[in-house]
């Protein structure tokens, strides 16, 4: 067999380990891994706590969209009905759909992975317990903040999609679209740190031997779903910061009279928006084909198309986000692209439905709860497409654009391809939680209503589009010919709301959730490494794979690692710990060493929570006060990372040793760090289209850039600062720690100077934000380089203060290598936003 | 990096062809020269990933995995082959 690391194969044969077990292993395990109390539950980092808070969370707020939804359809039931204002309607059908699409749906499939995750790699936890922690109090707090605006009629009132110029100050002089921007700025944030935490979790953290083509499809779906969120977040992220910024500053990046275009935000939003829609459906698509071979008993048929499909999709989702701009006048052929592109993008989905349907029809199904949720997702979810597909044909999509046909499809996809799966995988997977499985004789009742009702709330709204009826208005006349097909959509609703409802009530009879094991177990006889008897730990030791369903392929698998045979069955050094692995054939490389409680996370996302609201409701001194704690949070995670085991080799199990301290780019810290700056260079890269799209759209109002000459001196420093930068981990290298200290302290000066020069440049040659488009965009990117460079000198001087309290080991050391490679790319971000506004000239 | 590289090449030379595609009908325009140069990228994309789909036959895999990995490069393949002669389309026929 081939090795991917020099880890010879032939040694898993040693496992599993006969015997009995060391005595007090067990004992020393679970003080490792001991349950909170009380207070404690805040500062819980573990995963089988945050999974549940967080799947938890992001239910509630279906349920509270899910209010709204039902508000509405009450104020359309009949015409000229006068149940909401027309204001508040504005407000909550745009929190309805903001709520569902980033407090719902995203969240939902994360809250899921950091649930399911470890336990389905093998693993003990995700490799950053506390950026999990973060992500789920950071969305939790700002999620709750942000739902509460409605209550003071502060709620964004502009569409999920806020579009400018209605959301400029001119047409929105209020707060509520402020509260959208940095409300949802901020909650992205968490989205993103989730996103690298699934990533570096699935490369890194898979049990021994689960090579790629071994490894789970819920797994493969997560990877590509969270390599999609951060590419494709970033855009929104960068989105919200101009338009707030066009709002809080008047610079009119969005405004045609002084060279913007409101066109260029819905580029950014939807290059975000419509990959958004294949992010929330692929884990979901990854939940159906982990769920279907178990309720078909059988395998899956198509687990390598399945694979290729969820490439293909993540691939080709960024291809069609144009699609949404049919009717803003794009040029005909650009215009063709995006519609090929949307129907090309139809091919790989259909693949993942067949494969389903061929499961189904090559084993023996049941019609239990799982079983009916998964066919009717693939039936709405069907259904949903092939008006997606009419959609992508223009002139179709010109006649029914902002109609009811719209709201029809978008429901009919999401609803099949996210809430469908996602309540088949609560049933599937909630006894792996909870002492007791849900009702399956209530299961059904709630299949049935939730069912019949989306076919007859949003059956009718095709023809209610057809007919006219444009969405997101609050009434109609009754001689439109709407009413009937609105009070049937009404019935229908509140039909899905009664099936929901009915849900909640079981729920509360039969969910007890058990993090320390007592769960229900494997009532569905699935076949992956979740269903090993767990504790708070996860398994009791983490066995080699073989196979993708290795519980069916090996029935004393789970006894064996129960009784400690395989990998880790104890904590060698007394705290937290899992097994990294390689990425393609998950050979073990090293052990790490995981933190425990902390109230870092907490207390990082509470005060960062605070900066953000207080920013909105301009409560500048409480902002400022809450971003101060919110630092000094951060800074006390960081000083707590990066510690020096005082073990060189460590035994994992069967006499098979690995190492305990590991550095550079094998570290899952390098790993975690590289993502992050592509997160970053997606910020930056928006930011230079935005630039290219004035420059090509607006050019009576393009003025010429300051000369390149005058800015060499800016490309030399950053060059430098990149040059000297990498070159701290080149003098680490020599036991030099001062010296490496030092260089980093000496490339972020070189950076900032830069910066300096370069915003004195432009300033000197007369561009002012407030006057053009092009100039508030070329400050954009200065700004930018400002924010990184800020983070740039924490690290820098965190290095330093590590120096000198002996923290820094040497040769190598992982604080260093991250400080080093951001600080690096802080120089190269430097030299490219200098070097790209310059080249755009007057043509 | 070996094993993606194998598995997505296909799918890189579609994001290629999209973009530069896109990038010519936004930046440059949609005049006659436009057109050719985006249906010559598509004839150059299409023959890409047929000279990779000869490169991945040829490999010889050592094990299930290398075998997996090569029969999924090449489904990502056709679906690439698919999914750039489509978009090559609205360069010839869109008005």
């Amino acid at each position: 067999m081939t090795s991917e690391t020099g880890f010879d194969p032939a040694l898993y044969a040693r496992l599993p380990v006969e015997g009995p077990r060391p005595e007090g292993e067990e004992e020393k395990l679970c003080r490792a891994w001991s349950a909170p109390k009380g207070w404690q539950h805040l500062t819980e980092v573990n995963n089988q706590y945050i999974g549940i808070y967080y799947v938890g969370t992001a239910f509630l707020f279906f349920i509270l969209a899910g209010i709204l939804a039902l508000l509405m359809r009450v104020q359309l039931a009949a015409p000229l009905l006068d149940v909401l204002p027309q204001d508040t309607y504005n407000q909550v059908f745009t929190m309805h759909g903001t709520v569902m699409m980033f407090l719902f749906a995203v969240p939902a499939v994360e809250a899921v992975a950091v649930l399911l995750l470890p336990q389905m790699l093998g693993a003990r936890d995700l490799p950053f317990p506390r950026l999990s922690a973060y992500a789920f109090w950071a969305y939790a707090i700002g999620g709750l903040c942000f739902f509460a605006s409605l209550f003071v009629g502060l709620a964004p009132d502009g569409g999920w999609f806020m579009y400018p110029p209605l959301t400029s100050k001119a047409f929105s002089p209020g707060i509520n679209v402020d509260f959208w921007l940095l409300g949802i700025g901020f909650i992205e944030i968490s989205a993103i740190a989730g996103a690298i935490e699934i990533i570096v979790g699935v490369m890194r953290t898979r049990a021994p031997g689960m090579s790629l083509d071994k490894m789970p499809i819920f797994a493969w779906a997560l990877l590509v779903f969270a390599v999609m969120i951060i590419i494709a977040f970033p855009a929104v992220i960068l989105s919200t910061l101009l338009l707030e910024a066009e709002r809080a500053l008047n610079w009119p990046i969005f405004d045609v009279g002084r060279g913007g275009d409101p066109v260029l935000w819905q580029h950014l939003f939807w290059f975000f928006g419509h990959p958004e829609v294949y992010i929330i459906f692929l884990p979901a698509a990854g939940m159906m084909s982990m769920i279907i071979p178990t309720v078909a008993r059988t395998e899956l048929v198509g687990y390598r198309m399945i694979v290729l499909a969820m490439l293909a999709t993540g691939f080709l989702s960024f291809g069609v986000w144009a699609h949404h701009m049919f009717t803003t006048g794009m040029p005909p052929m650009t215009t063709g692209f995006f519609s090929a592109a949307s129907m090309a993008v139809s091919v790989p989905a259909g693949i993942q439905v067949f494969s389903w349907i061929a499961t189904y029809a090559t084993g023996k199904p049941r019609f239990n709860a799982p079983g009916l949720f998964t066919m009717g997702a693939v039936i709405v979810f069907v259904t949903g497409g092939l008006t997606g597909v009419m959609v992508a044909l223009v002139p179709f999509d010109w006649q029914v654009h902002d109609t009811y046909f719209i709201v029809a499809h978008l429901h009919y996809v999401l609803i099949g391809g996210m809430v469908f799966p996602l309540f088949a995988a609560f049933y599937y997977w909630i006894p792996m939680s909870s002492a007791w499985p849900l009702s399956e004789r209530l299961a059904k009742w709630v299949f049935t209503l939730m069912f019949a009702g989306i076919n007859i709330a949003f059956m009718p709204m095709h023809f209610a589009g057809l007919m006219g009826m444009p969405r997101r208005v609050y009434t109609y006349l009754p001689e439109h010919g709407w009413a009937l097909p609105n009070l049937i959509s009404t019935i229908g609703a509140f039909m899905f709301a009664a099936g929901v409802l009915l849900f909640v009530i079981d729920l509360a009879r039969n969910f007890r959730p058990r993090p320390g094991g007592g769960s229900a177990g494997n009532v569905y006889g699935a076949g992956t490494l979740e269903w090993l008897p767990s504790d708070l730990y996860g398994s009791r030791s983490i066995p080699v794979v073989a196979s993708r369903e290795p519980l069916w392929d090996d029935p004393a698998l789970a006894q064996n690692a129960e009784r400690g045979g395989y990998f880790l069955p104890g904590s060698v050094t007394g705290y937290r710990e899992s097994l990294v692995t390689s990425p393609i054939r998950a050979e073990p490389q090293y052990l790490q060493v995981l933190p425990g409680r902390t109230a870092s996370p907490f207390a990082a996302a509470l005060f960062t929570a605070g900066f953000f609201l207080a920013l909105t409701v301009q409560a500048y001194t409480f902002s400022i006060a809450s971003a101060i704690l919110a630092l000094m949070a951060l800074l006390r995670w960081l000083w707590e990372t990066d510690r020096h085991v005082p073990l060189d080799n460590v035994d994992i199990g069967g006499g098979i040793m690995v190492p305990a301290n590991v550095t550079g780019p094998m570290s899952h810290g390098w790993w975690a760090t590289i993502t992050l700056l592509i997160v970053i260079g997606m910020i930056f890269s928006m930011a230079l289209f935005g630039n290219a799209f004035l420059w090509s759209n607006q050019p009576a109002f393009w003025s010429q850039p300051p000369a390149i000459l005058p800015a060499f001196p800016v490309l030399g420093l950053n060059l430098a600062a990149v040059a000297l930068s990498l070159g701290a981990r080149w003098i680490l290298r020599r036991q030099r720690q001062g010296w490496a200290s030092a260089a980093l302290i000496g490339a972020t000066a070189l950076a900032t100077g830069a910066l300096v020069l370069e915003h004195s440049l432009w300033r000197a040659a007369g561009f002012d934000p407030e006057m053009s488009a092009q100039a508030a965009l070329a400050y954009t990117l200065q700004a930018l380089q400002m924010f990184i460079l800020v983070v740039a000198v924490l690290m820098s001087f965190n290095i330093w203060a590590r120096v000198l309290r002996g923290l820094v080991t040497a040769p190598t050391n992982t604080s260093v290598d991250v400080a080093a490679l951001f600080i690096a790319y802080c120089g190269a971000q430097g030299f490219v936003g200098s070097l790209f506004p310059r080249l755009l000239g007057v043509s | 990096m070996k094993t993606w590289l194998i598995l997505l090449c296909g799918l890189v030379l579609w994001a290629v062809h999209f973009f530069v595609a896109y990038f010519i009908g936004e930046f440059i325009g949609e005049t006659q020269g436009p057109r050719i140069a985006v249906l010559g990228l598509t004839l150059l994309c299409l023959a890409g990933v047929a000279a990779l789909g000869v490169l991945l036959r040829s490999m010889r895999p050592e094990d299930d995995h290398d075998r997996w990995r090569r029969s999924a490069a090449l489904g990502t393949l056709a679906i690439s082959f698919v999914a750039i002669f489509w978009q090559g389309f609205p360069a010839l026929f869109v008005p």
